[in-house]
């Protein structure tokens, strides 16, 4: 696979948030405005590049009984590094929304994820590239859950109101249960134009399966 | 669209399946039943236009008007044949209008019908498909998206026909003590146009459970648990608790038992299921009324409740004459 | 990689030295942002102060004074001077007399005149419920897309609010003030009663205490 398709898989057809539907915490939890999912996105985004690189440099040295253990101290350097930095020069408004989903990037699955199907299996540049993609797709997800909310929510978008005569917020797609709402209409949204697009192939839309024998994120029940 | 995609399995026509409800022994239309309901309605809809006058039509006929038309755009949407003229639409519409504050300004009635239909209804496969009654999805959606515009409540006037109406708080904002039965009982209280008088609530649920359109066992199980649970929390402290006859006269509890929580596509099949679907409604509105943050608990406990209904069903489901379970290990 | 033999002492030090380099990293850049995210905490936490009082020299955190108001609510005073001469106080409340649905607690950061009399009211931290008692506590900007090309007058300052501008100039007497829910000066809203009288408690009582107290405040600061 060329680095560009390593890149582009991330934005669409491997969607973390609409596909693989990995990290649904943080993209539940912040999404209630554009800006907000933006800055997760992109914290997500450079704790994904910081670990894929890493973790792809040092794949032949790491023993792999310990593999996870080391792969996890990697990415909660990497956060820590991220939360520090947030701390000290993102707008105070903006870390305060994103308050706790900072630190739980260490537990965002799409990094663990990243790290074992991917970074430590392939080379640096390739890694990069995935985390790349994987991490803009995300943030692309977000950004669009978060515009979607906030707009429906007020009228806004990046806080600044579109419609001047929205006066009464809107308070359900900004809420918890709006976000399980309006993430539910994404993803059907998202699998209606998968089998628009297969039916005009003719071919028979397979929704993406989710079982074990298809995905790689662990070795579950492989001897190795 | 199911027939669309084959790869969904069809169950083994071997095995005895038991459908969606409503199971019917004759052959009433989906139109009768709609428009008996609506008939067995006319009471309250009548008390609520005396007593808030002109602007609850204007509610029961924007809500209606909205329902239809957004139950009809997804149709053409989706390419379906066009469903209105079975009354489901008119008739949720009506419901949704009795659940508004006669005050509510005409987006909260449009956007209302575009939940109920959308949110609550057709994104699961239109009517029978529902596990959730779509009018309280759309109320439940208005009172978590307009908190300020959905409790506040306008004082009912007795023939008045003023658009402008006074704001009163529903007796169970009141403080215990404050509140009359009386009023309760002939609608002279604050709330929403379907909540007011509970007489004409109590008319119309008899006529539905006369024409068999509804188990009786929800309403009563319903009512019964949350008069019971009320009434030993006024005993125990009647100065904080109002007392269960206010508990049952107001607020949307009538309603709800009668219309809401009756719903034939949302309620259990069997008369086991009724008795537990009635009696879980019944604990959680009282827990939500007397320790809850929100004044009511009627359509949250129902909307929970919807979610049960399967469970429910399958597990009182009547065992044919003479059946013996399996022996384990063979399932 | 695929035959490895267990070598438990040699995994442990892999893991250690791996943990080394973390912590070691770690330590850097704490280093590096920590007076950085220090001032920034600071600025925060005397933001809300600056907000509601005028301009001053001085350091109001270090003139602090502590008195209890009638409720039994400790208040706060902050003293704030220019050229040495008292320009203004800030009084810090928490009232608990919020809506119970959250924690009830309200935090209130209430500018006052020398002599005691209301300024600038600003709630720091409430658990009201949006849309409903936040419409009073609120002094949030909304920007909208006309501004933006109109490119005209940016609001400087704080955003106005007319349930807590309502109490501007007012000096607490006796008894707390009504609550006065239509027309143009309000301070209640309907549908927040309880949220618009805890408020009006907690302004209240910073004014109150501060005009009881207002001797004690005038001399220490005098030192």
């Amino acid at each position: 696979m060329s680095a560009m398709k390593e890149f582009s898989k991330g934005l669409w057809k491997e969607n973390p948030v609409l596909v693989l539907l990995l990290g649904m915490c943080p993209t539940l939890g912040v999404t209630s405005s554009a800006t907000n999912g933006l800055g997760m996105g992109l914290a997500t985004m450079c704790v994904l590049v910081g670990s894929n690189v890493v973790v792809s440099s040092i794949r032949n040295v790491v023993p792999k009984k310990i593999r996870i253990p080391v792969y996890i101290a990697i990415i909660a350097t990497f956060v820590t590094i991220i939360d520090l930095a947030m701390q000290a020069y993102a707008p105070i408004s903006l870390y305060n929304a994103l308050g706790i989903f900072i630190p739980l990037i260490v537990v965002n699955c799409v990094v663990l994820g990243r790290a074992e199907a991917f970074a430590s299996k392939n080379g640096v540049g390739k890694s990069v590239m995935d985390a790349l993609g994987m991490g803009l797709g995300f943030t692309l997800a977000l950004v669009a859950l978060g515009a979607t909310r906030e707009f429906l929510g007020s009228g806004s978008l990046f806080q600044i109101k579109m419609i001047p005569a929205w006066k009464n917020d809107f308070m359900l797609p900004t809420s918890a249960p709006g976000a399980f709402i309006i993430l539910g209409l994404f993803l059907a949204g998202m699998n209606a134009l998968n089998i628009r697009k297969a039916r005009k192939e003719g071919k028979n839309y397979k929704a993406a399966s989710m079982d074990c024998s298809t995905c790689n994120i662990c070795d579950m029940g492989e001897e190795k | 669209m199911s027939e669309e995609t084959p790869s969904i399995q069809l169950p083994d026509p071997a095995k005895l399946v038991v459908s969606n409800s409503p199971h019917m022994r004759d052959k009433p239309t989906i139109n009768k039943i709609m428009f008996t309901v609506v008939a067995a309605m006319a009471p309250a809809l009548i008390a609520a236009v005396l007593f808030f006058g002109l602007a609850a039509l204007e509610v029961l006929a924007l809500c209606t008007v909205s329902c239809v038309l957004a139950e009809e755009g997804w149709n053409k949407l989706m390419k379906r044949p066009s469903t209105w003229k079975d009354g489901s639409a008119i008739l949720s519409g009506l419901l949704l209008g009795m659940n508004l504050n006669a005050g509510a300004p005409w987006w909260i009635c449009v956007l209302g019908g575009f939940l109920a239909m959308i949110l609550g209804k057709q994104l699961y496969g239109g009517l029978g498909y529902n596990p959730f009654n779509p009018v309280l999805v759309a109320r439940v959606g208005l009172l978590i998206g307009f908190p300020g515009i959905m409790t506040t409540w306008d004082k009912p006037e007795l023939g008045a026909m003023a658009i402008d109406g006074v704001t009163a708080a529903t007796p169970l904002g009141l403080a215990p003590g404050e509140t009359f039965v009386q009023d309760m009982l002939l609608g002279n209280v604050g709330g929403c146009l379907g909540e007011t008088s509970a007489l004409a609530l109590l008319v119309g649920g008899a006529v539905l459970i006369a024409c068999k359109l509804i188990k009786w066992e929800v309403p009563l199980a319903f009512i019964g648990t949350v008069f019971v649970i009320t009434g030993i929390a006024h005993v125990m402290h009647p100065e904080v608790y109002h007392s269960p006859f206010v508990h049952v006269l107001s607020g949307g509890l009538l309603l709800g038992a009668f219309f809401m929580a009756t719903d034939m596509v949302t309620s259990p099949m069997t008369h086991k299921g009724a008795w537990i679907f009635g009696f879980g409604c019944g604990l959680i509105t009282s827990l939500i009324r007397l320790w809850g943050s929100y004044p009511e608990g009627v359509s949250f406990a129902i909307l929970f409740m919807n979610a049960l209904v399967p469970l429910i069903d399958r597990s009182t489901i009547r065992k044919p004459f003479g059946y013996t379970a399996p022996a384990k290990g063979e399932a | 990689m695929s035959a490895q033999k267990i070598n438990i002492p040699m995994l442990g030090i892999f893991l250690g030295g791996v943990a080394a380099v973390a912590a070691g990293l770690l330590a850097g850049v704490q280093t590096l942002t920590a007076p950085q995210i220090e001032a920034n905490q600071l600025a925060a936490a005397n933001e809300a102060m600056m907000q509601v009082l005028p301009e001053y020299d001085n350091d109001p955190t270090l003139e602090a004074q502590v008195f209890q108001s009638v409720e039994g609510w400790d208040v706060t005073y902050f003293t704030a001077r220019k050229d040495g001469e008292i320009v203004g106080y800030a009084g810090k409340v928490v009232t608990p007399e919020g809506f119970p649905d959250g924690d009830g607690n309200i935090s209130l950061m209430v500018g006052l005149e020398p002599d005691g009399a209301v300024g600038t009211v600003l709630v720091t931290a409430s658990s009201e419920t949006p849309g409903l008692g936040t419409a009073i506590t609120n002094r949030k900007l909304q920007k909208t897309i006309v501004d933006l090309f109109s490119g005209g007058e940016v609001l400087e300052g704080l955003v106005p609010n007319k349930y807590l501008d309502w109490y501007a100039g007012k000096t607490a007497g006796e008894e707390r003030w009504a609550i006065v829910k239509e027309g143009e000066t309000v301070n209640g809203k309907t549908g927040a009663t309880i949220t618009s009288k805890a408020i009006c408690g907690g302004v209240y009582a910073v004014s109150r205490t501060a005009i009881e107290h207002l001797e004690e405040l005038n001399n220490n600061s005098a030192q």
